[in-house]
Order: C-alpha cells, then structure tokens, then sequence
C-alpha cells in the first residue's frame, strides 16, 4: 500500500457561471520516501488538488473521489479531524515565503507553536527541537535567529525556515508547491540539495509542484504531467523527461532552452496557451495545440492507460516506437 | 505567425444586468432615490396643500384628508414633507457636488506637485478633520448667520477634507504605476498623463464617496436646521420640521414622518454608495496574475 | 554607430529609515542597432535599476548614457524630449504596466497621437499593424487587459513600444512572469522583431538560459557592478570569472538526468554594504589573498571579452577560473 493513493480525485470551484471542474478526475500514488514530482503550467491544477488533500480549499469547493494517506480515507475526515493530520503527518510549503511566514512573530515562536500544539512540547523541549531544525536546515546562529522575524532573512533563508517549520511534527509527506520559483537560480540550487538530503535523512515523501522541468529533474523519482485538470503522463523521471511520450511533455521540453543546445536557434513554442478551467476543450484538452490530434481526440477524453510503472493519457502515442 | 486562442474573459462577465444592480440592496435604493426625485420634480402636483397655507385644522392626526396629519399652526404636514424635498435633496446634491469639486482640485494640486505645497494642502484637511463635522458646520454655519444659503457654505467647508486626500492619494500612487511610467516614456506630459491615466481612476472612488456623503450632507443640513441655523420658519424643511415636532411629542406625526423621509433618502444614498463601489473597481472578476 | 552607451553609471537612492544605498556601482553596457544584448543577474544586482537608469526614469548619480549620439535627461514633469521617444522600456509585470480602464487600441495610439507619427486617419489602421506585428489579432484593440493572458498582454506592452518607432528597447525581465508556453513564444518573437526590424534589445533577465538562446552578447552583474562581458556563445561555454561559472553550474537540467545543480554558498550581501575588495570574493571558489583587499576593475582579455577578476590578467587569452586558479598556485600570477 502506497503512503499517499489518490483515485478519481476532482474538485470543483464556484465561479459566476457555475461550478467549474479545476481538477478533473486525477489517480497517482506517491511511496514512503520518494520524491513525486507534478508538473504543470497555469490552469492544470497542480496547486488545487494539492489543497484538497490538506482540505484548505476556498469556500464552496467540492471534492470527489478517493484519497487515502498512510490508510486512512482522508476526505472522510471531519475538519478538526483533517487539521489535526495536516499539521502532524501531512505538511506544506508554499512558493512565497514572504506571505507563508507570519510577519508579527518571531521565528522562534513560529518553529515552537506547531510541536507544542500537535505534540504537546513544553517550552524547553519546544525550543531545543526548534534549533535542531534550524540546523538541519543550515541556518547560522540559531539562537539569534530564533528571536529573530522573518523580514530580517533573505528569500532563501526564509524558504528554508518554512522548511524547517513544515518539518518541526516530523510529518511524513511534505508537500512543495513551488518552493524555488521565487528565488534567483543559485540560492535555488540550495534549496534542492536541502530537500534531496532532508528527505534521505527523515525518509520523508515529498510532492514537488513546479512548473520546471529542470527543479524536476534534479530531484524527483517520479514524474506526473498535469495538464487542464488532468494527468496526461506519469512514470520514473528518466523515463518521462528523457523519452516523453505525450505530446504535450514532449513540446514542453522542447520549448526549454536546453543548456546543450546551440544557442540562436528559435525555441520551438507550443502554440496557443493552456486553457483556463472555464474554457477546457472537448475531448482531449490538448488536442487544439497537438501537431499529432486525430479527429476522435476531439471527442474522447482519452483516459490514463498505466503499463511497465508508465501511464500514459494519449491513444496516438506518437512517440511510442522510439 | 502562430494562432492565439483570446481566452474568453473570466469567469463574471457572462452577465446582462449591469453589476452594480444585481444586488437587491442597491435597486432598493436606486428604487427610493427615484422616488423621492419624482416627488422633488412633482411636488406642486403630489401635494394637495400649500406647504405654508395655515387654514386647516390645527394639530390633527393622519386622516384621509391630510396622510400626514397637520402642525401646530394649521398646515397639512404631508404638503410640508412634500416640498420639503424641493429643499433638501437639490441643496444637499449642490453642496456634495461643490465640496468634491473643491477637494479634488486641492488634492489633485497637492498629490501633483508635492513638496511644500502639498504640505499646505494637507494642514488645511488636517485643521478641519480636527473638529466634529457638527460642531465645525455650526460654528460656522453661527458666524455666517442663519439661513439655508450659510448652512450650505459651512457643510461644504466641512465635507471637502475627504475628497482632497482621497485624489491626493490616487494621483500620487497612480502616478507611480508602471502604466503611467510606459506614457510617460512614450512622451506624454506629466499633465497628459494625469488626465488620460490618472483621473480615469480616480473618478470611481469620488464618485462612490460622493453617494455616501450624500447622505451625511442631508443629515448635516437637517442637524443645522434643527438647530435653528439652517432653514429658517416657516420654510418647510425636513430637519426643522423634526425640530418642531420634538416640542410637541404628543402629536406624534408633526416630526415622524419628516423623520421617516430623512431616514428613508439616507439609506437609499448608503444603499447606492456601497453597491457602485463594487462597479467602479475594475478588479472585481479579474485575475491578478495566470496561477490558478 | 553605437545605438545606445551607458558608460560608468552610479545610481545611489535613499532607503526607507535612512542611508543611501549604492544599488548600481559604475557599470557599462552598450547596445548596436540590430543587437540583442542580455543582462544577467539576480536579486540585488541592480539590473532594474540600471535599466530604469537607461532610459531615464531614475536619475543617475554620476556616468552617462548617450543614445543616437545624445546624451539623455531623466525625465521631468514636461513631456519626455522627441528624439528620446526611439528609445523604450518594457516593464517586467504585464499585469501593472498596463491601464486596466483603457483600451488596448488607446493605449497603443499614445505614442502615435504624442509623437504625431501617423495622422488621425490613419491611427486605426496602425494600430491593427501593431497588432498582428506582434502576433495578436486586430480586434485586440477593441478589448481590455484583463481579457488577455500575460503572455498577451507582454505582447501589448511591446506593441506600444514599437508604435513610437523605436531603434532600441530596453526590456526588464519580460519573462519572468510567463508559463514555458508564453515565455518560447515571446522570445522567438523579440528575435524576430529584432532582426526584421533592426532593432537594438538589452534584455535583463535572470535566466541565463534563455539570455543565451536570444542574446548575441551578454553582460553579468553582480553587486552594481558587471563582472564579465562577451558574445554569448563563447561565455556560455567558458565563463571566465567565478560568478558567471557559478551561474552557469546552478541551472538545473530538464533531461531526467538526476543532474543536482551546484549552489553557491552564502547570501548575496547587502547592497549597502559591499565586501571590501572584491565584492564576490566571499562566495567564490577561488578567492585568494589579494581578492579581499583590492576591487579587481573590468579589463579588456583577448577574443573581445572582458572579466573583472584578479584571475585574468589584462589582454590574456581565455581560460577558465579553475585552470588560471592552478596557475595561481602554482606562482605564475600574483
């Protein structure tokens, strides 16, 4: 059994001319200890399916489908319930640190806070785990810090100080949505060797959403595409971001300006842009930016075949033989 | 070239009602502020009586003849609520109109020019924002002298205040906007800017609080009159008639329905106000950035 | 002639709670018409400030910039002068840079009514030009912003710049805020715009893998200061000083490779308070004894690329850090 099963999982946001599907029947499985990573550019729903685990959707969403995490139906869960695991055994970090940090408190407080309500810390012990987190994720002068705010540390830090928050219950999966985007590419680079070695070190799962396949590729075991709403391809990082197989990994990596690559050669666009969840197309949401749509990719959806640890959301399968 | 597929507009246009008046709340007012102008454009013929006229029997209660009964002197209070609109609602849409012209053009020179002359600018909203709008309004309303001319001159002193720091601060953050940088890199003047960029956005944000200073006007107005500095006998006023009515509680309808009317034009212009705050904001629907 | 030359620009401002902060230190970059040159580096550098600088929205504190032979003035409250207009800057956020209750087509005939470039008749048919020049259809003028993704609305906001005519943009980080989809989309097109209209780019971006798809030449910035300069292919692939080299190893690569980029340790220091000496010795590599006491200036090597480093000596041949750091141990340079 897998740490995190998701089966059929939609959810459903109220805008002004009804309900719209941002999350549109997606299945994966995430193991004890790996790193997932979700891959997708606006509109795909990558973030959304994400609340609807930790159950922080806005007001007047609706979630289906099946979520299992470590063998409990987590959708079941009453709220305070769901709160409780999110805190402890489930935990986030955002792509802002700026505006996931509170501003008002000290990190000090911010680090104890969660070990003293999820584990029932007092204050000494509460804070010798908050230093040890704080070394664990390489900030100086722990002591210093702890009585310092968040607006006195540079993006990096503070992204690693959330980190080190996510981390104070010991969860068991953490999940990244975008914690690198903001931040310029060397303190990136930091960022990733954290994560790598955390999660080595606390056999800790994590989801990794980003919108670069390059984050992706350093650091995930497997990969999973989302695109409007749905997984169009999923399999071992290898796997899918050397020989990708949907046409839409495909073009992604093929609009990346590869480090290999000779320069002042025009990137190869994906034209169009990805709908938004009002505007989905029918059928295959790709098939109008597909260089490979058939006319049934109009009017099925095509549905996500796993085969040999590789699922793949494309009865044309263009790439298939190589 | 490649095709582009315009992504239709998000979520809340697909509408036909204007947006402002999908809410109940502000057709009720839109309902009542028309009906009170109908009645302000139509009094000589909804009135059945000379507001003034003394002739009939004095201090007699609602009846078919008189709806709203009659005053201590003999006049049919109905007519006086009636005509009393000729007086309040022109006069408070003048003095809201000339306070925001006032305070615009103050604020806009001191959002616009800075330095030392918005300092200036901003110590004369200081000095009258330090007083009660009452007490300030009756202070001067009291030294010009009474009469619904002074009561006018001294709300519009009062009420202009808001109105320069409202425009102070949209012209001075609006004019940092990279909008408004792109023009003026494309040679527009400082001056051309501020009128085809900034003033654009700052009529919303005047207009609504010139719907809900509306109100405050009418009750400013009917306040002075009450005591004695505004409306003078035996004109029919509003606030005055309250006054009236407050000395003879027993005869319970000589300030009710007077109250009832300042009452009801208050609520509608608050009504009105809060709903065209959600027209004017352009954000309201829009996405700031393309993250779901 | 050199289209656009900004030559030793100082920009100090004020921080909020007092001091001045010396956000650009005496940089130099220069633009030819039909040239794309990149300006790379993060936060802190000062890159938007230097591009802000160029076209004269901030004022400098000392150093010039000269285009078309005219030497610039930051802008005043009278209308930017005319023959400045040919110069433009394209901001990095589509979603501020444009009115959101005007128009796109009125916000593309600024320039044209301003400048007076197209009679009144004739401004529709320009704008639909404008339009399809950057790859959005002609009815884009009849809609808001908000009706277009940012991708689109970048494109707008490029469209306004091309209606004055102009013979260089200045282009701040353009696509930072853009999907992969737009941001391949958008860079093809400025290539384009720029080698069927002869126009002059400096493009600033953080993304030096995308400066080196688009960019003929590239500057890097560190610090308020450029570090290294050169044609981008030959950067690309021998960076000269730490820092550019740095760069390079922390991009990540999207080949399922497993490839976990290098990080550069520490922060990037305070712009306030720059290192003594050179302001990148305390993160490099290689530093030595002399990197912290003297500032290594911008000097000419061969192959017309220039580095500001105690590790390549004035007019030396191309090599990189870690061979000349050898040398060094090995006492062939002081």
């Amino acid at each position: 059994m897998s740490l995190l099963e998701v089966d059929g999982l939609r959810v459903l946001l109220p805008g002004a001319g009804g309900l719209l599907t941002v999350v549109d029947g997606v299945d994966y499985r995430v193991e004890e200890g790996e790193v997932f990573g979700v891959a997708g550019e606006s509109g795909s729903g990558k973030t959304m399916s994400m609340l609807a685990l930790l159950g922080v959707l806005p007001d007047g969403a609706t979630v289906e489908g099946h979520v299992s995490f470590d063998g409990r139906d987590l959708l079941a869960l009453a709220a305070a319930r769901r709160r409780e695991l999110a805190g402890r055994d489930l935990a986030m970090v955002f792509q802002d640190p700026m505006t996931s940090l509170h501003p008002m408190l000290t990190i000090g407080r911010q680090l104890t806070e969660h070990v003293r309500l999820h584990l029932g810390f007092d204050r000494r012990a509460a804070e010798s785990r908050a230093l040890e987190l704080l070394e664990q994720v390489r900030i100086p002068d722990g002591s210093e810090a702890l009585r310092a705010y968040p607006h006195q540390f540079s993006g990096g830090m503070r992204q690693r100080i959330a980190i080190a928050i996510a981390l104070a219950c010991r969860p068991k999966l953490l999940i990244a949505d975008e914690p690198t985007t903001a931040l310029d590419v060397t303190v990136q680079a930091g960022i990733l060797r954290l994560l790598d070695r955390l999660r080595r070190e606390n056999d800790l799962a994590v989801i990794l959403i980003t919108h670069d396949l390059g984050v992706m590729s350093a650091i995930a075991d497997r990969v999973s595409i989302f695109y409007a709403g749905r997984v169009v391809e999923s399999g071992s990082r290898a796997d899918v971001l050397r020989l990708p197989r949907h046409p839409y990994t495909r073009a992604l990596l093929d609009a990346l300006p590869h480090p290999e690559l000779r320069g002042n050669q025009p990137l190869v666009a994906i034209p169009g842009s990805p709908p938004s969840p009002g505007n989905i197309p029918p059928g295959c949401a790709f098939h109008p930016r597909c260089a490979f749509a058939r006319d049934d990719c109009r009017l099925h959806v095509p549905e996500l075949v796993a085969r040999n640890g590789r699922a793949l959301a494309c009865p044309v399968d263009p790439f298939a033989a190589e | 070239m490649t095709t582009l597929v315009l992504r239709a507009r998000s979520l809340t246009r697909r509408r036909r009602i204007h947006p402002g008046l999908r809410q109940p709340l502000a057709v009720v007012g839109l309902v009542i502020v028309a009906g009170w102008i109908v009645v302000t454009i139509f009094a000589p013929l909804i009135a059945p009586a000379d507001p003034l006229a003394q002739g009939f029997a004095a201090s007699t209660g609602p009846s078919r003849e008189h709806l709203f009964g009659t005053d201590e002197l003999g006049r049919d209070v109905f007519s006086r609520v009636v005509y009393g609109a000729r007086v309040t609602l022109p006069l408070s849409l003048l003095v809201v109109a000339l306070a925001a012209t006032v305070g615009a053009i103050i604020g806009a020179v001191a959002g616009y020019f800075r330095g030392p002359l918005d300092g200036l600018c901003m110590r004369g909203t200081d000095l009258v924002f330090a007083f009660p709008p009452i007490i300030l309004a009756m202070v001067v309303a009291a030294v010009l002298g009474r009469g619904l001319q002074n009561a006018a001159i001294a709300i519009v002193i009062v009420a202009w205040p808001p109105y320069a720091r409202i425009v102070r601060g949209l012209v001075m953050s609006v004019g940092d906007t990279e909008y408004v940088q792109s023009a003026r890199l494309l040679g527009a003047s400082a001056r051309r800017a501020l009128v085809r960029d900034v003033l654009p956005n700052v009529i919303g944000p005047v207009f609504v609080l010139m719907t809900l200073d509306l109100a405050t006007a009418i009750l400013l107005l009917s306040g002075l009159s009450f005591l004695g500095l505004g409306a003078q006998p035996p004109q029919a006023e509003w606030g005055s008639m309250v006054a009236d009515g407050t000395q003879y509680f027993q005869w319970w309808w000589m300030g009710t329905f007077p109250g009832l009317a300042i009452f009801t034009v208050v609520l509608a212009f608050n009504f009105l106000g809060d709903s065209l705050r959600d027209v004017f904001d352009p954000r309201s629907g829009v996405r700031d950035s393309d993250e779901p | 002639m050199t289209a656009l030359e900004l030559t030793d620009v100082v920009v100090d401002y004020e921080r909020r709670g007092g001091g001045r902060v010396r956000a650009v230190a005496g940089a130099s970059i220069s633009v030819e018409r039909g040239q794309i040159v990149g300006l790379v580096g993060e936060s802190g550098c000062g890159k938007s400030t230097f591009a802000r600088a160029a076209v004269g929205l901030v004022r400098m504190t000392s150093g010039s910039v000269v285009f078309e032979g005219r030497e610039i003035v930051p802008l005043a409250r009278r209308g930017r002068p005319r023959d400045l207009a040919r110069l433009q800057l394209v901001f990095q956020n589509p979603y501020a840079s444009l009115n959101p209750r005007r128009k796109v087509g009125s916000q593309l005939a600024d320039a044209l009514e301003t400048l007076d470039l197209v009679p009144v008749a004739g401004r529709p048919a320009r704008v639909r030009e404008l339009c399809e020049l950057v790859g959005l259809p002609p009815t884009a003028a009849d809609r808001f912003p908000h009706e277009f993704s940012g991708g689109q609305r970048q494109r707008i906001a490029i469209a306004r710049a091309l209606a004055a005519d102009p013979s260089v943009i200045v282009l701040d980080e353009p696509l930072a805020s853009l999907d992969a989809s737009a941001q391949a989309q958008l860079a093809n097109l400025l290539v384009s715009l720029s080698r069927e209209l002869g126009l002059g780019l400096l493009l600033i971006s953080h993304d030096l893998a995308i400066v080196h798809h688009v960019a003929d030449a590239v500057s890097v910035m560190y610090l308020g200061r450029m570090v290294e300069t050169g044609a981008t292919s030959r950067l690309w692939e021998q960076p000269l000083h730490p820092y550019s080299e740095s760069l390079i190893n922390a991009i990540p690569h999207p080949d399922g490779s497993g490839f976990l980029p290098n990080a550069l340790p520490g922060e990037v220091p305070d712009p306030g308070q720059p290192p003594s000496g050179c302001r990148f010795h305390p993160r490099c590599p290689y530093a030595f004894s002399r990197c912290s006491v003297d500032e290594p200036a911008l000097v000419a090597l061969a192959g017309g690329r220039t580095a500001a480093c105690w590790l390549q000596p004035e007019g030396a041949i191309a090599a990189s850090p870690a061979e000349r750091a050898r040398l060094v141990a090995g006492g062939d340079v002081q």
